[in-house]
C-alpha cells in the first residue's frame, strides 16, 4: 500500500478513528495489527520475517541487559549475526556471488555458484537498522530493554516510517508510543500540512521528472551530454523530492496521533560541503551510521590516515545499504573521497578564509554550486542502471566542449513545454520553502491564519490534482527508496 | 467559539472551492463529443419540450436514422438518443435523463439493446461519463458502469487531468466547443460502403440470468414511459446480422402490450442493398439511413396520430438543408 494511493487515503483515517477513540490499553496493539497489516499489502509472507526480527532483537535486548550466562557481548553479536544474516540473505546474496564470479573471470576462471531468486523484503534495510540500533543501544546501557513486547514490536514495525524511514531511535519513539495521545487539533492540521506537502512533492514533482529520467537513463546511448545533464539534474530532484516526501507523509501520518518523528532533510541542496551535505540528506541514516559505525571505529579521534579510513568504509557500507550494486559501492566510494579530499585540502581552505570572509555571499554561493555539482555526478552512479551506463554518462557529458553544441529537446525526454515551465516552478517553490524553513518554520506561518492555511491546502490540492502524474495512462512510480 | 466557527466556515469553503474546481474542470478537460452517441452537450442545447419522437439506442440507431429526413417526410422533429454499445441499463437511465427536458409523444426503443450483455471499461467511461451530472449518473455509475471505471466518473478528473495544458485559462471560461445545437439530432453520418454477403441471424451468446437483468431493465423503461403517458414502440433495424426470431419472441414476451416491428421481416420492401447500402454487417451507411428513414417515417406516421410540438423551424430547416447541401453532397463526390 503506497502512500500516494487511494487505499492508504483510505486505510490512515480509519487507522486514525481507531486509535482515538480505543482505550489506552489496547490502542498499541491495535495499531501494531494495523502496522502488521500495512506491510502485508506487500507481501504478507515476509511480515512473518520481520516479526522474527522483531522477536530476535527483543531478546536478544532483554538478554543482553540480564548479561545472560554471564555474556553480554555474545547476545549482542549473536543479533547482529541473524539479522545481518537476514539481510545478507536477501539482499546481497546474489550480488556477493555474482562479484565473486567476476573475480573469478578476472583471472580467467568461472565459478558456478548458486542464485536465489527471490524478492527484496520491502524495507528490510530499515527495519533491520532500526531494530539493531535498539539493541546496540541497550548494550551500550543508552537505554533500558524493552520488556513489553507489544511496544516494542510497534516501534519496529510502526506503518509510517516502517518502509521507508526516518530510522527511529529507541528513545525517542517507544516513550512516545506508551504515552497517552488524545486528539489534538493542532496535530491533525500539523500533520495534513505536512502529507499534503508530501504527496505534492511526490505526485506532482518526483514522479512527473522521473519520466525524463527514464527516458534518458534507461537509453543514454541514445541522449546528448546535454541532455544526460539534464535528466541528471532532473534526478537530483526526483530523487530528493521522492525521498522527502515520503519521510513528510510519515512524518505528518504520526503527527496526527500527537507522534513526533525525526526531520529526515534539511534542505541539502543548500549544503556548502559534502560533509554538511551528510548532515541535511537522509540525516536518519547518516546519524546512525555515525553513532553505530563510525564513532566506535574511533571516529575522527585517531590518526589522519586512519581517520580517512573510518569514512570511507561508512561510505562504502552507507553505499552497500542503498542497493547491492557496484554503482551503489562506488557511489558510497564517491562520498567518501570527496569527504577525504575535503579534510585533505582544510588547512587551503582555512587559509582562503582568512582573505575571504568565510559567510562571504559570493563564496557561499560558489561552495552550494560546487557541492551540488559534486553531488549530482554521484547520483549519475546512483541512477544508472550499470557500472557502463554511468561511465558511458560521464565520458558524454565531459566530451561536451568537443561535440558540436546541439540542441538540448525537452520534449523527445517525455515531458512537454507546458510541463516542464510546472516543473521549474514547483522545483523554485520547493527551493523557497526549504529556505525559509531554515530561518522560520514555514508550517507556523502558515498556521498562523486560518484563511492562509486554506489557501495553501487549495492551491496545494489543486496542484496535485490537475497536474499531478496519477490516473490511466500514468505509471506511478513506488517510492525510489522501496527498493532499499 | 468563534474559532471554530471560523475554522469550519473555511472548512466548507474551501471544500466547495476544490470540488466545484475539480469537477469542473474534469467537465471542461473532457474531449468533445459531436457524433457516436453520448453527445449530451449537445442534447442539453436542444429546445425544451420540442421534440415529439425519440429515438433510443446503441450504434445501430444513431447510424441508420436521419431526424432530419423524418422531418422532412412528416414535420415530425426526432432526436437519437443513443451510445455506442447501449446495453438496457444504460438505455433505462439515458432515457431517464433525457425525458427531463423534453416530452415526446413516442419513444422508440432499438431492442438490438437487449442482446447485450456487460459493459467495458471503455464504454463506461463514455455512456457515463458525458451524462450531465445528476442524480441518475450516480446510479448509473453505482449500478450500471464498470466498477473500474467507477472513481473517473465520480471524479472526471482523474481521467482528464492530464489536458490541463490543451486549454487556456481564457478558455475555461467560455462554453465548451460542443455544447451548441447539433446539427444531426443524434445521427452519426457514415459515408463507406462496405459490400455484405452474409444475411442471417447473429449469435448473441447472453445467459438466462444476463437476459433477465436485461428484461427488468425493459420492465422499467415501460413503467417510465407509462408513468409519462409516453407511447412506446421496440423495434429493431434492418442489419445484415439480425437479432433471431427466437430472441426476438422471448423479448416481445416480456412486454406483451408494447408493440415490436422488426425491419428485417420486410427486408425487400426496403429497398436497401448489400453492396452500397451497408457500412458494416450491423450499420448502415448514409444511403442506406436514408432509404431506411424514410420507411422509418412512414411507419411512423401509420401507426401514431402525433400532436406534434411547437419547435424552432428555422433550425429544423437547416437540418434538413444541411442533409442536401452536406450530406447529398458528399455522397455525390464520391
Amino acid at each position: 500500500m503506497n502512500f500516494n494511493s487511494l487505499q492508504y487515503l483510505i486505510y490512515l483515517p480509519i487507522v486514525l478513528i481507531l486509535y482515538f477513540i480505543l482505550p489506552k490499553k489496547i490502542k498499541n496493539p491495535v495499531l501494531l495489527l494495523a502496522s502488521f497489516y500495512f506491510y502485508m499489502c506487500w507481501e504478507p509472507v515476509y511480515a512473518l520475517l520481520m516479526l522474527f526480527s522483531i522477536a530476535a532483537t527483543y531478546l536478544c535486548g532483554i538478554l543482553v541487559e540480564k548479561q545472560a550466562l554471564g555474556r553480554k557481548k555474545l547476545w549482542l553479536v549473536l543479533c547482529l549475526v541473524i539479522n545481518l544474516s537476514i539481510l545478507f540473505f536477501f539482499k546481497y546474496f546474489n550480488f556477493f556471488t555474482d562479484t565473486i564470479g567476476d573475480v573469478f573471470a578476472l583471472f580467467g576462471a568461472t565459478a558456478s555458484l548458486p542464485t536465489l531468486n527471490v524478492l527484496l523484503p520491502v524495507g528490510i534495510s530499515f527495519y533491520t537498522f532500526q531494530a539493531l540500533g535498539y539493541t546496540i543501544d541497550v548494550y551500550r546501557g543508552d537505554i533500558p530493554a524493552e520488556k513489553n513486547f507489544i511496544d516494542y514490536a510497534l516501534f519496529v514495525s510502526f506503518f509510517p516510517q516502517l518502509v521507508a524511514g526516518p530510522i527511529e531511535r529507541t528513545g525517542n519513539i517507544v516513550p512516545q508510543l506508551k504515552a497517552p495521545h488524545k486528539f489534538k487539533f493542532a496535530n491533525l492540521r500539523d500533520g495534513f500540512l505536512l502529507i499534503l506537502w508530501g504527496m505534492m512533492k511526490k505526485v506532482l514533482i518526483a514522479d512527473t521528472l522521473a519520466i525524463a529520467v527514464n527516458t534518458v537513463y534507461n537509453a543514454p546511448h541514445d541522449h546528448t551530454g546535454m541532455q544526460l545533464i539534464f535528466a541528471t539534474l532532473c534526478f537530483s530532484f526526483q530523487i530528493y523530492c521522492d525521498f522527502s516526501a515520503y519521510s513528510d507523509i510519515a512524518r505528518g501520518s504520526a503527527k496526527i496521533m500527537g507522534i513526533e518523528l525525526m526531520r529526515n532533510f534539511d534542505f541539502p541542496y543548500g549544503a556548502q560541503s559534502i560533509k554538511d551535505f551528510w548532515r541535511r540528506w537522509h540525516i536518519s541514516l547518516s546519524t546512525w551510521f555515525k553513532d553505530y559505525l563510525y564513532f566506535p571505529l574511533g571516529g575522527s579521534r585517531v590518526t589522519k590516515a586512519r581517520h580517512c579510513l573510518n569514512i570511507m568504509i561508512v561510505f562504502a557500507v552507507s553505499g552497500l545499504w542503498h542497493g547491492a550494486a557496484m554503482t551503489y559501492v562506488i557511489w558510497g566510494f564517491l562520498h567518501g573521497a570527496y569527504q577525504i579530499i575535503g579534510i585533505l585540502i582544510n588547512p587551503l581552505r582555512e587559509k582562503l578564509y582568512k582573505v575571504i570572509k568565510r559567510n562571504n555571499p559570493i563564496l557561499c554561493a560558489l561552495r552550494i554550486l560546487g557541492t551540488f555539482i559534486l553531488v549530482n555526478i554521484a547520483w549519475i552512479l546512483f541512477r544508472a542502471n550499470s557500472l557502463a551506463d554511468a561511465v558511458f554518462i560521464v565520458k558524454r557529458i565531459l566530451l561536451i566542449p568537443f561535440n558540436p553544441v546541439s540542441p538540448l529537446s525537452f520534449n523527445t525526454l517525455g515531458l512537454s513545454n507546458h510541463m516542464l515551465v510546472v516543473m521549474l516552478i514547483s522545483v523554485l517553490v520547493l527551493v523557497a520553502v526549504d529556505l525559509i524553513n531554515r530561518k522560520k518554520p514555514v508550517a507556523e506561518i502558515i498556521n498562523s491564519k486560518v484563511w492562509l492555511r486554506y489557501v495553501v491546502y487549495l492551491i496545494l490540492l489543486l496542484a496535485i490534482f490537475v497536474f499531478g502524474y496519477y490516473g490511466p495512462g500514468f505509471d506511478p512510480q513506488d517510492f525510489v527508496y522501496f527498493q532499499f | 467559539m468563534k474559532k471554530i466557527i471560523c475554522e469550519i466556515i473555511a472548512f466548507l469553503l474551501t471544500l466547495t472551492l476544490f470540488l466545484g474546481t475539480t469537477m469542473y474542470l474534469g467537465y471542461f478537460y473532457m474531449p468533445t463529443r459531436e457524433q457516436f452517441g453520448a453527445t449530451w452537450n449537445m442534447y442539453g442545447e436542444e429546445q425544451e419540450n420540442s421534440i415529439d419522437v425519440m429515438f433510443v439506442g446503441s450504434s445501430v440507431a444513431y447510424c441508420d436514422i436521419i431526424p432530419a429526413k423524418i422531418y422532412e417526410e412528416t414535420g415530425l422533429t426526432s432526436y437519437i438518443v443513443g451510445a455506442p454499445n447501449m446495453i438496457p441499463g444504460i438505455a433505462y437511465h439515458y432515457l431517464k435523463e433525457a425525458l427531463k427536458t423534453q416530452d415526446p409523444e413516442l419513444v422508440m426503443l432499438e431492442a438490438t439493446s437487449f442482446c447485450f450483455v456487460g459493459i467495458s471499461e471503455d464504454d463506461s467511461k463514455v455512456n457515463v461519463g458525458y451524462m450531465p451530472y445528476s442524480l441518475n449518473r450516480l446510479e448509473a455509475t453505482f449500478k450500471v458502469a464498470h466498477p473500474s471505471e467507477r472513481l473517473g466518473l465520480l471524479f472526471p478528473l482523474y481521467n482528464y487531468h492530464s489536458k490541463w495544458s490543451e486549454y487556456s485559462i481564457g478558455q475555461l471560461f467560455s462554453p465548451r466547443p460542443d455544447c451548441k445545437e447539433d446539427i444531426y439530432a443524434g445521427y452519426t453520418y457514415l459515408d463507406t460502403a462496405s459490400p455484405q454477403e452474409e444475411f442471417g441471424p447473429r449469435d448473441y451468446q447472453i445467459s438466462d440470468e444476463d437476459f433477465g437483468e436485461n428484461m427488468d431493465y425493459l420492465r422499467k423503461i415501460v413503467d417510465l414511459c407509462k408513468d409519462r403517458n409516453i407511447k412506446l414502440e421496440l423495434f429493431m433495424v434492418p442489419s445484415c446480422q439480425y437479432v433471431s426470431e427466437e430472441l426476438t419472441e422471448r423479448i416481445s414476451a416480456e412486454a406483451p402490450d408494447i408493440p415490436l416491428t422488426r425491419f428485417n421481416d420486410n427486408f425487400d420492401e426496403l429497398g436497401l442493398s448489400l453492396e452500397t447500402d451497408y457500412y458494416d454487417f450491423l450499420h448502415l451507411n448514409y444511403s442506406g439511413a436514408k432509404k431506411y428513414t424514410k420507411t422509418l417515417a412512414d411507419h411512423i406516421q401509420n401507426n401514431y396520430s402525433i400532436q406534434g410540438h411547437d419547435h424552432d423551424r428555422e433550425l429544423w430547416n437547416k437540418r434538413v438543408e444541411f442533409v442536401y447541401t452536406d450530406m447529398e453532397k458528399d455522397g455525390e463526390e464520391k
